[in-house]
């Protein structure tokens, strides 16, 4: 035998053993373990804590059964102000952390392909009209479950440049965050500090009155954070507006810390679009709840605390019957009062 | 591409089974299409410096190799550190020198702007330069031979395992490997594999972990210091910690996936890293850190600035100027300087201590009366200095960096709320941190290199489960990348 002979056939035993000894049987186990933790988490985990956004994307696609829902949209900001059952038993806060306009259009669009003629809360804050940067908002666990199921997700994804090959894959698609699942699932269980109600989140307690003042001191550093929008973006809403005439899209702008307000310099210009929002459209109406309220109302000087969310979702639910649109859930075709020629202001006080 | 990237599990698989099936004889060519074609991936503009580093290395060392005589060999030398550290600064400090221009010429009251050149820094360019200077260096020197097979040569330079992120390979190491044939050896591709797995849990369970609570710390929002300014004295103090262990995880994990890939090719390349959090001093630590960098800046400047001399006032400045030129090779910014000066005084003090006090005290037979410090006590206040110090490295700002010292040096202003300690993520996450920290912590109980043999699969599965289930998202880039 010559030396390459020799080489080339201590090569293919040695590979033959690795492929047999190593690679065959580790290769088996990630197979196995792919397809369980893959099956975990997309029919029990993902599905069942109520908390976490993939629960919230499940419930908005399902289009047969809560026809008389009225789901409400927003960032953090609005997940924490909502308090759906001093609003009404017909409510839901479909919130997510961080949804920026791209999130709020993908759910608004969801919510409109369904045959409802109910309202659509969206909350009216001063990022409401705010592209973010590369689909940066987007966390990506909530949308994993229903990237090779629906195609609305995934060209969200795609258009996002979110979308990865691994994500179609059983047991590939959830690595890297299947700990923030059970984290959801967990925290769901054991409430200790917050309560999660009806897709909202909520501090049980305010800060101290000193951890407070650092939230307030560092609101200030961070400057000025003005209301901008885009005529583009602008087309995109009143898009979905105007193909859903049934439908009522209410913008209603939750109570901010007063460190927030005085950062917001151009409160009047957000007034100002939403005034011709409502005067462009049938269906929009836009209510600015103003409020004077005390720290303890507030969980940081972004968030409502469960007590701050209550008081003011109790006054929404209020105003909303004054105004004539407020919503049981028994209508089937629902009639509005005639437009107000001006957007509503409330002034909120403890 | 990364190695924690999707693209690389298929571009490893290849290029290995491929390497294996080639003629010996032409494996250099497809190793070096796939080192370039991985460098690649980042931006095809990039080849075209790391060419010029490879061709004008390589021609000034077969012109070095001709020449007897050392000294006319200089030219040839300078030419090449020319070129080589002149595209290093031109790429990397530029934007530095004018920005430190402009703060200087504000500070005596003078109005200059400083332009602002949009220049990318190439991926790796600090690793391979140093790389190819060093053959520079040693041939200049006589320390090694010249390669005249270029194919060969280029292929050192640009190796794909270790050509981003090091460890910083010497010719007389790689170049010997590249050439010999190698074989399908079972033992050792179950050991590259082993490597490969260790880099991947430290990089993706420990290291990307860690990272998005040292990130909400370190988050700069509008005012570029708002999590500075934001957090707790304890979030800071956790988050010092928390970034030195995400460093090292990350940068070690890296060099473990490099060393462990070219395993698996029959190519060892030199460990970057040796348990360095069980340093009980600073010297000893930075003979387990990063060391192919250190051992560099020992063989290729602090020697020939004289190393460790009889004057310690000359050692000292010696150990001063490599560690501020370590500090600058790190990063184009003031916070490395800090960080690295620091660490620089630190060995300073310690030789003053072996110079002065421990001559003193031996001199006088007081050596023995004093009570020893137990090792547990070194290793800890060693780390926790060290951790306090990669504030600086971490940190977007000198100024972010003071804010948090500050906090942290003032545990009268603390306010001790689980909210202050956990942050936003809340308990869960900093659960899985102190989770991720406590794998690393039965990691290090493994002896080095320890042969695993019938229980190499069930130690594969074992870390493959643990990656698979507590990795966090794999898309994050490796923190040295920047260097």
């Amino acid at each position: 035998m010559t030396d390459q002979q020799t080489s080339s056939t201590s090569n293919s035993s040695h590979f033959r053993l690795l492929v047999r000894k190593i690679l065959l049987p580790l290769g088996a186990f990630i197979v196995v373990v792919g397809l369980i933790a893959d099956f975990v988490f997309t029919k029990v985990l993902t599905q069942y804590a109520e908390l976490s956004n993939s629960y919230k994307l499940a419930r908005l696609e399902d289009d047969t059964r809560l026809l008389n829902e009225i789901p409400i949209f927003g960032p953090s900001i609005s997940r924490n102000a909502y308090y759906c059952d001093s609003l009404g038993t017909n409510y839901y806060n479909y919130s997510m952390e961080n949804a920026g306009f791209i999130i709020n259009e993908l759910l608004l669009k969801l919510e409109s392909d369904k045959d409802k003629t109910t309202p659509i809360i969206i909350d009216f804050h001063f990022r409401v009209m705010e592209m973010d940067s590369q689909g940066s908002s987007i966390n990506i666990r909530t949308y994993l479950p229903f990237v090779s199921k629906d195609d609305r997700v995934r060209q969200f994804l795609k258009e996002n440049d979110r979308f990865r090959p691994h994500q179609d894959i059983p047991g590939g698609r959830y690595f890297g965050v299947y700990s923030s699942y059970v984290k959801d699932y967990l925290a769901e269980v054991y409430q200790p500090r917050k309560l999660y109600h009806k897709g909202g989140v909520f501090n049980k307690e305010a800060p101290p009155p000193e951890q407070m003042a650092r939230n307030i001191e560092k609101r200030r550093l961070d400057g000025p954070r003005p209301f901008t929008y885009a005529p583009d973006l602008e087309a995109r809403l009143e898009e979905i507006i105007r193909a859903n005439p049934d439908r009522l899209f209410l913008f209603i702008g939750s109570p901010r810390h007063y460190s927030i307000q005085e950062m917001l310099p151009n409160y009047d210009d957000m007034k100002g679009w939403g005034k011709r929002m409502q005067e462009r459209n049938d269906n929009v109406r836009v209510i600015l709840f103003e409020a004077t309220y005390p720290d303890r109302y507030f969980k940081d000087t972004g968030h409502l605390s469960l007590e701050g969310a209550r008081h003011f979702s109790g006054q929404l639910r209020r105003h909303l019957q004054q105004l004539g649109l407020y919503y049981t859930g028994e209508e089937s075709a629902p009639v509005w009062p005639e437009k107000p020629a001006d957007i509503a202001v409330v002034h909120l006080v403890e | 591409m990364l190695f924690n990237s999707f693209e690389f599990l298929l571009f490893l698989p290849a290029t290995v089974v491929l390497y294996y099936l080639l003629p010996w004889r032409v494996r250099w060519i497809l190793l070096l299409f796939a080192s370039y074609l991985f460098y690649a991936s980042w931006d095809p503009k990039y080849l075209l410096l790391i060419m010029v580093t490879t061709a004008t290395t390589w021609y000034a060392g077969g012109r070095m190799a001709a020449i007897k005589d050392k000294e006319k060999r200089k030219p040839w030398l300078l030419g090449s550190l020319l070129v080589n550290l002149g595209l290093l600064i031109y790429f990397k400090y530029t934007n530095f020198a004018f920005e430190s221009l402009e703060q200087i010429t504000q500070l005596i009251g003078m109005d200059y702007h400083a332009p602002e050149l949009k220049l990318l820094l190439p991926v790796g360019i600090s690793f391979y330069t140093f790389q190819s200077l060093s053959y520079s260096i040693d041939i200049y020197y006589g320390r090694t031979r010249h390669e005249k097979h270029f194919g060969l040569y280029a292929l050192f330079v640009a190796y794909f395992p270790q050509l981003v992120m090091g460890p910083i390979e010497r010719s007389n190491n790689l170049l010997p490997q590249l050439k010999r044939e190698q074989f399908v050896e079972y033992d050792r591709m179950v050991q590259g594999l082993c490597k490969i797995g260790q880099g991947f849990f430290k990089k993706l369970v420990v290291a990307d972990r860690l990272k998005l609570y040292v990130d909400e710390v370190h988050f700069l929002g509008d005012s570029g210091v708002s999590g500075p300014l934001a957090v707790d004295g304890v979030a800071a103090l956790i988050s010092a910690f928390f970034f030195a262990i995400q460093m090292y995880c990350d940068f070690s994990g890296y060099s473990d996936i490099a060393i462990g890939t070219s395993r698996l090719m029959g190519v060892e390349l030199m460990e970057n890293f040796k348990k360095p959090f069980l340093a009980r001093n600073i010297s000893d630590f930075w003979v387990r850190w990063h060391i192919s960098l250190t051992t560099w800046f020992m063989d290729y400047v602090f020697v020939p600035m004289g190393g460790y001399t009889p004057s310690l006032f000359r050692t000292s400045v010696n150990l001063l100027i490599v560690a501020m030129v370590t500090g600058i090779w790190h990063g184009a910014s003031w916070t490395f300087v800090i960080a690295f000066g620091f660490m620089g005084v630190l060995m300073v003090s310690r030789v003053l201590y072996i110079m002065i006090v421990e001559k003193w005290l031996k001199a006088n037979n007081l050596d023995s009366k004093l009570p020893s410090i137990p090792g547990w006590v070194q290793i800890l206040s060693l780390f926790v200095t060290f951790a306090l110090s990669t504030t600086y490295i971490r940190a977007s700002s000198i100024q972010s960096a003071h804010i948090l010292l500050g906090k942290i040096f003032q545990p009268g202003d603390w306010i001790l709320t689980v909210q202050n300690i956990v942050l936003k993520n809340g308990q869960f996450e900093f659960g899985l941190c102190l989770f991720s920290i406590f794998l690393l912590f039965l990691s290090y109980l493994v002896p080095f290199n320890l042969k695993l043999g019938r229980y190499s699969l069930a130690y594969l599965m074992g870390i493959f489960l643990v990656i698979y289930l507590f990795g966090y998202d794999g898309s994050t880039d490796f923190f040295y990348f920047q260097f």
